[in-house]
């Protein structure tokens, strides 16, 4: 099996123009020699703590960032993200059924077709087709977490971000939206990067994990081998803070 | 939403006075008592009548008939400014608030230098080249709205750009015209309305300044600020011909303010 | 069930109703709660369970003309949900501490740490000289350990990372050693390795001061680790209330054993 998506001494910068007063652009490392690679149709779990450059990662991987160098070979023509925040990934002045057909709408597909397209996302994400009336602040997190979700593989993705899509919600709502994507993920056969600072719900998710500090990747590797023998100090530390030794 | 905006006694009121003031401008387009530039030397000055509602001018004119055509002129011009300003500020607000780099801080310090000039002062550099006129004066006082709806609307596309819906849709493929002007442009609009309001006020009270100072609409045709700049000298002796010109004004001016005030409440 | 000298608080039938409306919305009904000096209770729900506004209440920050409060809330044998506002005033801060959830929006911006942190002492404690709230406020800031405290003390918010944030709120809510600390989601916008950090902070705090700790929270993990008793709160209502071991080991009811059910767990999800 190929790999979809592999990324070999990435470094990315971002520069510093410093304060006001003390005018000294300074290049920065935002990310420092990352490499590793994913299997098609695997979900790779990506754990880091704000600030460790998750972002830049993801940027780079969907082509959004400037100022990089190295290599990262995608391949999947449209890679698509779902965000943490479930508040603002949905356009709060458009009914649900116009932002589902947007992607569709821009791939010119005639007008029955998107509707029985959406129609049957609707359904695999376990939504009621009545919701495509409704406005985002009509919905609860959990529901604009499906849709984001749904919008996100109406563009027909073999390849999504998944960036913290469950920690702003309650954690009735967090077991249900990760079934969900292990559902899909399994039907669909996408790949999915998942990032996420919950150590256990990355267990749940994933089959590989990569962790992340301050822009490096401190260790990657099959799960229930980072798992019983981190090799990091950082690693145990997440691993004492998610709890693990009591469950 | 919409129903908690008819239950606010400041939306109700505005709406009021907002429509009976369109109401009287319109009827002014199609019907006024008398001519409003019939002279009539019998009835110069003469006071409120039925004959004559709000009584005659110094030439005789009907002051009510000319109210209702220069309120007609008023709200053309002010429509006409707000138009100008509005739609250059959506499209250079939005440009440079998405865009950024440094198109955007050169519009933005141009916009800056407008910005300093108070707009009656621009109008009349304007107007000293181009000479006067209606629609001159809309010209002058269009470009000098430009920039505050333009920063209106560039800091609400700052605020959306970086939402987490954009960077979707942009990796859904959608291309920058349409998430500029479908996806997010709707979202101001509440912003947007309120400031249109205060922008027509302004627009107003800047158009009755300039027919004022005699740059404005030019005799014999009505507008408010003409009428009130006529009516100065006979302030004493007839005083209803200033009176009735400067109350429709505070009416128009009034009910936007009102209308502005309940859409920012919400 | 507590004795009268060891009771901090009582809260007798708490109700909470909102007008703002046209239906009239009850965000928290018939609330009951006790809590002894030196105690962690945490109560447990998901957002729109009405813990949020019930620590509000607690803490006197519930003054809006719009809703309707019923019940009592005695602290230390006052009654304070119907207690005008100067009264109130003479409880938070010195007897009354409160943490919230967003250490950014928290501290004023402008505002040196320092001055923050020294402001409970400076209305509480008004007899103090300068030097002594200023020894007051780097004890505290030391207190919640934080490295180096007279550099932090002249430092801005802006220049803090969240869990540092979070510590100096910690600080200024201890500095007049407060008998009851209520923290309101405390941990739910930091890291957590941070999170970690300050549960063992807020501890610390309690054994060695004595502090007693309303801890409001959705993370049942956390909570776990944290406190003697829960209550566990759904829709307004206290669904469950019992010891820790009691509630996580023993649910009686069902929702508490949904909640417990969707705790992530070390294994593998069968489809």
């Amino acid at each position: 099996m190929d790999n979809i998506l592999e990324v070999k001494n990435l470094n990315v910068y971002y520069t510093d123009k410093g304060s006001l007063w003390k005018r000294k652009e300074q290049k920065k490392h935002a990310l420092t020699d990352v490499s590793f690679f994913m299997k098609e149709g695997e979900v790779l779990g990506l754990v880091g703590e704000s600030g460790c450059g998750k972002t830049s990662l993801a940027k780079a991987i969907l082509g959004m960032q400037k100022e990089m160098e190295g290599e990262v070979v995608l391949r999947c023509s449209n890679p698509q993200m779902a965000f943490q925040d479930p508040y603002s990934s949905l356009n709060p002045s458009k009914k649900i059924g116009w932002i589902l057909e947007e992607p569709l709408k821009i791939k010119k597909l005639p007008k029955e077709e998107r509707k029985r397209r959406v129609d049957e996302m609707l359904e695999k994400v376990g939504l009621d087709l009545k919701c495509k009336e409704h406005y985002p602040n009509e919905l609860s997190g959990g529901q604009r977490q499906r849709i984001a979700i749904a919008s996100a593989l109406l563009c027909d993705t073999k390849f999504l971000i998944a960036d913290e899509p469950v920690s702003a919600l309650d954690v009735t709502i967090q077991a249900q939206i990760i079934r969900l994507l292990l559902k899909l993920q399994k039907e669909m056969g996408i790949s999915i990067l998942f990032i996420s600072h919950d150590l256990r719900v990355v267990y749940q998710m994933c089959d590989r994990v990569v962790i992340m500090q301050g822009g490096r990747i401190l260790e990657q590797g099959n799960i229930d081998e980072v798992y019983h023998h981190p090799q990091s100090d950082y690693t145990k530390l997440l691993l004492e803070a998610a709890n693990l030794e009591e469950t | 939403m919409k129903k908690k905006l008819l239950k606010q006694p400041t939306f109700i009121l505005g709406a009021i006075i907002t429509s009976v003031m369109m109401l009287l401008t319109f009827i002014g387009f199609l019907y006024t008592p008398y001519d409003p530039t019939k002279m009539d030397s019998s009835s110069k000055l003469a006071g409120c009548s039925l004959a004559h509602l709000m009584g005659c001018d110094n030439f005789g004119r009907d002051i009510f008939s000319r109210v209702l055509q220069g309120m007609g002129n008023t709200f053309l011009i002010a429509i006409a400014t707000v138009t100008i300003g509005v739609g250059c500020g959506i499209l250079l607000g939005a440009f440079t608030g998405y865009f950024g780099g440094w198109l955007d801080e050169v519009l933005m310090r141009i916009n800056d230098v407008i910005f300093a000039f108070p707009s009656i002062l621009l109008a009349l550099v304007f107007i000293s080249i181009f000479g006067t006129g209606k629609y001159n004066v809309v010209f002058a006082l269009g470009i000098a709205f430009i920039p505050s709806f333009a920063r209106i609307v560039r800091s609400e596309f700052i605020k959306y750009k970086d939402m987490d819906y954009v960077k979707s849709a942009r990796l859904a493929g959608v291309s920058d015209f349409r998430i500029i002007f479908v996806h997010i442009l709707p979202n101001t609009t509440t912003v947007l309305l309120s400031s249109i309001m205060i922008g027509f006020n302004n627009a107003v009270l800047a158009e009755a300044g300039m027919s004022y100072l005699g740059i404005g609409v030019q005799p014999p045709d009505a507008s408010l600020g003409s009428m009130l700049s006529e009516a100065q000298s006979y302030l004493f002796s007839a005083p209803n011909y200033a009176i009735f010109p400067g109350l429709m004004i505070i009416l128009l001016v009034l009910g936007f303010s009102l209308l502005a005030d309940s859409l920012k409440a919400r | 069930m507590v004795s009268d000298m060891d009771r901090l608080l009582e809260v007798k039938n708490l109700s909470i109703e909102f007008h703002d409306h046209d239906i009239p919305e009850r965000v928290v009904n018939h609330f009951n709660l006790e809590l002894s000096k030196g105690e962690i209770v945490g109560i447990v729900g998901e957002s729109g369970s009405g813990k949020s506004m019930t620590a509000m209440a607690i803490a006197g920050l519930l003054r809006r003309h719009d809703m309707e409060k019923k019940g009592e809330i005695i602290f230390e044998g006052h009654e304070l949900l119907h207690a005008s506002r100067s009264e109130v005033r003479k409880y938070q801060g010195d007897d009354i501490g409160m943490i919230f959830q967003e250490p950014m929006t928290s501290l004023n911006p402008v505002k040196r740490i320092g001055w923050q942190v020294e402001e409970s002492l400076r209305i509480h404690k008004p007899k103090m000289t300068k030097e002594e709230r200023y020894q007051k406020a780097i004890e505290s800031l030391r207190n919640v350990e934080l490295e180096e405290p007279e550099k932090v003390y002249m430092k801005y918010p802006h220049e803090l990372s969240g869990g540092m944030r979070q510590r100096v709120m910690i600080a200024s809510a201890m500095i007049c050693e407060p008998k009851l600390l209520i923290a309101d989601e405390p941990t739910t916008a930091l890291d957590v390795t941070i999170q970690l950090q300050i549960v063992k902070l807020l501890q610390r705090l309690n054994k060695e001061k004595q502090t007693s700790i309303l801890f409001i929270s959705h993370d049942l993990s956390l909570v776990k680790k944290l406190c003697n008793r829960i209550l566990v709160m759904h829709n307004g209502n206290i669904v469950e209330s019992g010891s820790t071991h009691e509630v996580f080991y023993h649910p009686k009811e069902e929702y508490t054993k949904q909640l417990i059910q969707a705790i992530p767990k070390l294994e593998k999800i069968d489809l």
